[in-house]
């Protein structure tokens, strides 16, 4: 049985006390591996080995002692107000985690709130609780605690209640706006909580807010916001007064708010013009208020949105473009394949997959695709590789060949995915041609290992077996060549002789899989590759050798189920699996010993 | 260091007898907060054990160092049947042994209170001590950060993680150890946590409800602490939330850009440009700001800028750190600590910039313990002599000789004078002996606090620190005792060999334990902190006469002898019943001037004299006056004594929270209120060290100098326009001539000239022209010091060896007086 705590991504105390003398090592380093593996890893690498066997672990489960949440409620009975604290946050967290009970603290949570002995920091702790907990029936308990508690409470409370649209602080929040020596916090909390309950009769002050000049900006803009989510309609005078008043940011990010839900023509208008506003700023917030109107608002700026050096205004161009979708629109999309924003260009090219299934916009989508990946823009190609890989364009596969040799390394790899996808036969003798090249040359950095990863899948797939000698070259571990490239090696080696008796191979392979015990132990890819292989071999002989690397149950885990895998094809036998893991979370500030090790079974 | 998970019983030992009474299991004591320990300076202890009874138990736990076995630091738990908890406190670090010391030796020990007696708990192996070291951090600025607890960052931004880009910057000041991370989930709820770091960066939301850490971060800059906030990896939550009502930003919204512009804002001194062309997108947060000084934008927005808060300065980074460094190439010089101290990223010179200004060491506290020691004698001696007893015995005397040198004389006994004398003399000392015999037997048991009081700003919480004597008759265990946080230090000597312990029994809730107190004195050094009503603060705005304001402090406090600390002097408040104040224009303060009466009383020289120590307010906090008024003592929930008369005072220290007067009001700003530095000129003329900003004085100079000086206009003023400038010099030594001119556009217009100046000069500016502010609010005026062409004496020493020592000038001081008119904002 496990136990698994919950907190294990902090660094354990004794490291501290080294800690600052090692950080910049750690710094150095970490910066020398990202920087040189983040790129590839910017586009996650699909492996189809990955994809075998179909049978995945499942998740481990989780469960609290039966104890604890009592436990935590006799710490909240307990008059020490930080016993108080820890407990209420602690129930937090376990909901948080998914744990379920932890209403049952409840009235012990009123308690510490109503009362007025405790430490603030413990009713803050309390009411912290019954929100996560989305306890609305203590709605006016939080409500009452909210008015004498202090600001810091009311800046936790007052927004859980406008979210549950408590009615019976509006009031108290009308009043904050029309009184002129409301502390800040109070107020802009008054004016949040009345724009998001959509209080019409506090429409006026707070116009009256958004509107005089000599208020400052913070509460101005959020007076303006609140006026916006409230009326529909009737604004448009006042924000073409702002801007005409005064042409600052400040009035013209005012003037969006308030009519940021208005559909009259005028409003439109009004927004278009500030769509074009030289302030990126306050173009993007009247591009998204027509967006979420109507896409159709924004076709009239959509081309100069897409070509605007802000990137959320481009991204609204584009998802302009994207839900109303013409040929000619991909045709001026596709040049933002080569956008700056690698979520920008992702977005461009899921949505060409998405559309390219519309018979209309495919013949473009294809064309201005390979168009981009003809050109010279590192970003396009990137992304038109897989594009067009998923597209399973043939006609592409000797300019993919050619990105091989790409200085840069997410072309690299996005050519050989892009490649793989495709699995053009003629793409074969080529690629073993460049795999040679690559095994054969000096310097074998992860890139590499990765890209020829990929290739050797591609291999794999179209049973090319004159590959067979230049994988067999990558099965011993050796210092040269690293864990990806090696196990996709194997796993091809598998596809092409499947079924076929090899005892030599079988051999080798089960030396790998079983190396766990020398230094450096075998990569485990490799250990993994080499049990599937060895399961497509049908390696009888080297039975014995696979069940040592398991128990008399299958694990719940990746190895032990390639395994199991591998025995059913040798054998036609399925072993039986262990239940998956059920762990027990620990490393709470307060908890119950375990009374015997049955107690560390999940309960029935 | 030895940490021991907890682990559990094996099976065979359920079987076991059950564990005494008093048993405990699995103590552990391990590094809290922030991991770093510093000599004489609090920090936070971790304990955790397990309680294997099947009843609840009530324990205190203690922890020592070493080298101080009778001082302890402990914490009451209470711990239910058969559980294991975690729990904090605070403790102090004891000084160091000798400079070389290393580690911190530390023992604890677990008492049991559960039965109503006191008894020593055992683990499971009989032990009843606990040994455990902490290192000592090293002799350098400390840095802690708050981060994310997983790294589940949004892929694709910030190649450079907040850590790396903290170190990057603390790097470039050379500063190589001591920085740590903050890694509780919850802070624990006290100030103490944060009393060996200089500065905090806060780069994750996580902290967003934890109320009480948040108070505490608060309470920690407004007493001095430097904040750093990355916008860019919070959420407006959480700067509302530790700036409270002094938040006056606002969020527009957020984009990732790839390419980015840093430029010089309106308040920095530099001219630095750093643009980035990024493959990673950086996150950049709009913001609208007010009372702040942005030190760099990006495209018009804020980038980078300060805020003042309370005695603290909080610095806000609205960009991610990709945009102020960039890849270290072989050709960048390494960073100060060498190749071995530096990472991957080459900071721009606008982080240098900033990090010069970030990585200050945290000011010391304000009242100066010798100052107020020295005043809490008095306070208490004050009460010892009856001055009209004494000067009535000294009269007596004194009067009493003559007429007896007289009767004497016609009695024709004059020569028994010289026996006379001595006797009277010997009389009237041992009345005098007597008196304050007397007096000293019959004090009273008397308490006498100074406090130094420092508002949080925009929340209803306070920061008291001070000394405090206790002067009792009899002897008895001390009731020191506190309910708002903080600690008390009484001085120890005497009781080096007698137990004694401070205990937590709650958040914010401590007392003294065994510890006896003597007859005399005793002092007391103490931080607490407090709530009170209603936000302490100071509004004030300028006008025709100077300042005026309001101020607003709890009620019964008698405040008086109020002063404006401005950036360039002080200047005397009048306060009104009513909670008014007002600062003449004509008030300024001398430099040895330090309260505004003219004829100070006893206690008014007291507090001239520990103010005259305070430390001069540092050269960042030249926009942030501070209205310093005295009080009496403010009682924080702290028991310092059983009986007897408590005195004292406090100093509060409210930041002014400046109000801009309507557009066309008239206002007269003094000379405090305008700070200068020597500048690059219009006519190109760079600064030729005429003034030491870093110093605040004036160089002294031989010969002929030139220079401009900027006077800046607060910044929450602008725009304005000024109608007349009065500048006035103060001279030392042969100048043989002065010249003043103003700034026409770019060319230089001369406005006075003075032949062989001396002493204090004065000229009147009214030219509209030569009045006009730069885009910073900033006026200048060009001072040429001495005859063009003329030898300058230090050349003529070069060849003749020789120099006149008279030949030296200096300004003993320039200021400034302007008067002007608001303008209506754009």
């Amino acid at each position: 049985m496990c136990e698994f705590p919950i907190r294990d991504t902090a660094l354990p105390p004794w490291m501290g006390g080294l800690r600052s003398q090692r950080i910049f090592v750690i710094a150095i380093v970490l910066t020398a591996v990202l920087v040189s593996t983040a790129r590839a890893q910017d586009i996650p690498q699909i492996f189809l080995m990955d994809r075998e066997p179909a049978e995945r672990p499942l998740p481990s489960s989780y469960f609290i002692h039966p104890e604890l949440i009592p436990m935590w409620r006799q710490a909240l009975s307990q008059p020490e107000s930080e016993l108080q604290r820890q407990a209420a946050e602690a129930l937090v967290e376990a909901h948080a985690l998914g744990h379920d009970g932890m209403r049952a603290a409840v009235p012990e949570l009123l308690a510490v709130l109503k009362s007025k002995t405790v430490h603030p920091a413990a009713r803050h702790a309390a009411a912290h609780a019954l929100i996560a907990l989305d306890v609305r029936s203590a709605a006016d308990r939080l409500f009452e605690a909210s008015q004498d508690g202090g600001k810091d409470l009311r800046q936790l409370i007052e927004p859980a209640l406008a979210n549950w649209d408590f009615e019976l602080i509006r009031p108290v929040w009308r009043q904050r706006v029309q009184s002129i020596t409301t502390p800040r916090r109070d107020l802009i909390l008054a004016i949040r909580g009345l724009g998001q309950q959509r209080d019409a009769q506090a429409l006026k002050s707070l116009l009256g807010l958004a509107l005089t000049p000599e208020n400052s900006a913070d509460i101005r803009l959020a007076a303006a916001r609140a006026a916006g989510q409230i009326a529909p309609e009737g604004l448009e005078t006042q924000a073409e007064t702002l801007i005409a008043a005064r042409n600052c940011v400040l009035n013209r990010l005012c003037a969006v708010a308030l009519i940021t839900r208005h559909t009259s023509e005028r409003a439109i208008a009004l927004n278009q013009s500030l769509g074009m506003d030289a302030e990126p700023g306050v173009a993007v917030e009247a591009l998204r208020s027509l967006f979420a109107l109507d896409p159709r608002l924004v076709l009239p700026l959509a081309e100069m949105a897409i070509n605007h050096p802000d990137a959320g205004i481009r991204r609204i161009g584009i998802e302009t473009y994207v839900t109303l979708p013409t040929p000619e629109r991909m045709q001026t999309l596709s040049a933002r394949l080569n956008d700056p924003h690698p979520q920008l260009r992702k977005l461009v090219r899921d949505k060409f997959l998405a559309l390219s299934q519309e018979p209309t916009l495919e013949p473009t989508i294809r064309q201005s695709t390979i168009a981009v990946l003809a050109g010279d823009d590192w970003r396009g190609q990137e992304q038109a590789s897989l594009l067009l890989g998923d597209l399973d364009e043939e006609s592409v596969t000797a300019r993919l060949l050619e990105l091989l040799d790409s200085a840069r390394p997410e072309v690299m790899l996005a050519a050989a995915m892009g490649l793989k996808s495709i699995a053009a036969p003629d793409s074969a003798m080529p690629v073993l041609a460049f795999a040679q090249r690559r095994t054969e040359a000096a310097g074998f950095t992860p890139l590499t290992d990765t890209q020829l990863a990929h290739l050797f899948e591609l291999l794999g797939l179209l049973k090319t077996t004159e590959a067979m000698p230049l994988m067999e070259i990558y099965i011993p571990k050796t210092r040269k060549y690293r864990g990806f490239s090696r196990a996709a090696a194997i796993w091809a080696l598998g596809l092409m002789q499947e079924g076929q008796t090899n005892e030599r191979l079988a051999s080798q392979l089960l030396e790998r899989a079983t190396d766990t015990r020398s230094s450096p132990a075998e990569d485990f890819y490799v250990r993994r590759a080499s049990v599937l292989t060895l399961g497509r071999l049908r390696a009888s002989p080297q039975l014995p050798g696979l069940k040592s690397l398991i128990g008399d149950q299958i694990d719940n885990n990746l190895m032990d189920l390639t395994v199991r895998w591998s025995i059913l094809q040798i054998t036609g036998e399925a072993l039986p699996m262990r239940p998956p893991h059920t762990m027990r979370r620990t490393g709470w500030f307060l908890e119950p010993l375990p009374r015997e090790k049955q107690e560390l079974k999940e309960p029935d | 260091m030895l940490f021991v998970h907890s682990v559990d019983l094996p099976a065979w030992s359920q079987d076991q007898p059950a564990s005494p009474s008093n048993a405990i299991e699995n103590f552990n004591l391990s590094t809290g907060g922030t991991g770093l320990y510093r000599p004489d300076k609090w920090g936070v202890v971790k304990v955790s054990l397990r309680n294997p009874q099947q009843h609840e138990v009530h324990l205190l736990a203690t922890t020592h160092a070493l080298n101080e076995p009778t001082l302890q630091y402990g914490r009451r738990l209470w711990m239910p049947a058969r559980s294991q908890l975690t729990s904090w406190n605070p403790m102090r670090m004891p000084p160091l042994d000798h400079p070389q010391q290393t580690q911190f030796d530390l023992r604890s020990m677990v008492i049991n209170r559960s039965s109503g007696v006191e008894a020593m708990s055992a683990n499971e192996f009989g032990a009843m001590q606990f040994d455990q070291s902490f290192r000592v951090a090293a002799d350098e600025q400390v840095t802690a950060l708050i981060v994310d607890r997983s790294n589940d960052q949004t892929p694709g931004l910030l190649s450079t993680d907040p850590q790396e880009f903290v170190l990057t910057a603390r790097l470039d000041r050379g500063l190589k150890y001591n920085l740590t991370i903050l890694g509780d989930p919850l802070l624990p709820a006290s100030e103490e946590l944060l009393d060996a770091l200089d500065h905090l960066v806060i780069a994750s939301n996580r902290i967003v409800t934890d109320a009480a850490g948040i108070s505490a971060i608060r309470r920690w800059v407004a007493s001095g602490g430097r904040l750093w906030i990355m916008a860019d990896m919070v959420s407006p939550t959480l700067l509302a939330a530790l700036l409270g009502d002094d938040d006056n930003i606002t969020e527009v919204n957020r984009v990732d850009l790839t390419s980015t512009h840093l430029d010089a804002g309106a308040w920095s001194l530099s001219e630095l440009r750093f643009t980035r062309e990024l493959e990673r997108p950086v996150r950049f947060v709009r913001l609208v700001a007010e009372d702040h000084q942005t030190d760099f934008t990006s495209d018009g927005w804020p980038a980078a800028f300060w805020k003042n808060h309370g005695e603290g300065r909080i610095l806000v980074t609205t960009i991610g750190g990709d945009a102020w460094v960039r890849p270290r190439t072989p050709s960048d010089p390494p960073a100060p600590g060498g190749v071995s101290m530096q990472t991957q990223f080459f900071p721009s010179e606008s982080l240098s910039y900033l990090a010069l200004q970030f990585f200050t060491p945290r000011a010391a506290p304000l009242i100066p313990r010798v100052q107020a020691e020295e005043q809490i004698r008095q306070l208490i001696g004050y009460a010892i002599p009856d001055r009209t007893l004494t000067v009535g015995i000294l009269a007596g005397f004194t009067s009493l000789i003559p007429l007896l040198a007289i009767w004497l004389a016609r009695r024709g006994r004059l020569e028994w004078l010289g026996l006379v004398i001595p006797v009277l003399s010997l009389g009237a000392a041992g009345m005098l002996m007597a008196l304050g015999w007397n007096s000293r037997t019959t004090i009273p048991a008397t308490t006498a606090i100074i406090q130094h009081v420092q508002p949080v700003p925009g929340t209803e919480e306070i920061r008291t620190s001070g000394l405090a004597g206790i002067f009792t008759n009899e002897s008895q265990v001390a009731p020191l005792s506190g309910n708002q946080g903080g600690w008390m230090s009484p001085s120890m000597s005497g009781f080096e060999s007698t137990t004694r312990r401070m205990a937590w029994s709650d958040i914010d809730t401590w007392s003294w334990e065994l510890l006896p107190f003597t007859p005399g004195l005793r002092m007391v050094s103490f931080q607490t902190g407090g709530r009170v009503d209603e936000p302490v603060e100071a509004v004030a705005e300028f006008d025709a006469r100077g300042v005026s304001g309001k101020l607003t402090l709890p009620a019964g406090l008698a405040p008086g002898d109020a002063v404006i600390i401005a950036p360039r002097g002080r200047i005397g408040v009048q306060l009104h019943p009513d909670g008014r104040f007002t600062a003449a224009a004509s008030a300024v303060l001398g430099p040895d001037q330090y309260l505004s009466a003219n004829v100070l009383s006893d206690e008014q020289q007291r507090r001239s004299q520990l103010m005259s120590q305070l430390p001069a307010p540092p050269l960042e906090n030249l926009f942030s006056p501070v209205l310093m008024v005295w009080t009496r003592y403010w009682d924080v929930g702290t028991s310092l004594g059983r009986d007897g008369q408590t005195v004292g005072s406090a100093l509060v220290s409210v930041p002014i929270r400046w109000q801009r007067p309507a557009a066309g009001t008239p206002l007269v700003i003094t000379g405090p209120f305008l700070p200068f530095r020597e500048v690059e000129g219009p006519d190109g003329l760079p600064p030729k060290g005429l003034y030491d900003r870093r110093s605040a004085r004036w160089t002294e100079k031989t010969g002929t100098a030139e220079g401009w000086v900027a006077f800046s206009v607060p910044a929450d003023l602008l725009p304005v326009e000024l109608t007349s400038a009065t500048i006035t010099f103060k001279v030392l030594g042969p100048m043989r001539r002065l010249e003043l001119s103003g700034a026409n556009g770019s060319t230089r217009q001369s406005l006075k000239t003075w032949d062989s100046p001396v002493g204090t000069l004065r000229a009147e500016i009214t030219d509209p022209t030569v009045l006009k502010l730069d885009s910073r609010g900033r006026f200048l005026i060009r001072i040429d010091v001495g005859i063009p062409d003329e030898p300058d004496p230090a050349t003529t020493q070069l060849t003749t060896g020789k120099m006149d020592p008279q030949s030296y000038w200096q300004f003993e001081d320039v200021s400034a007086q302007v008067t002007g008119q608001i303008q209506k904002r754009q």
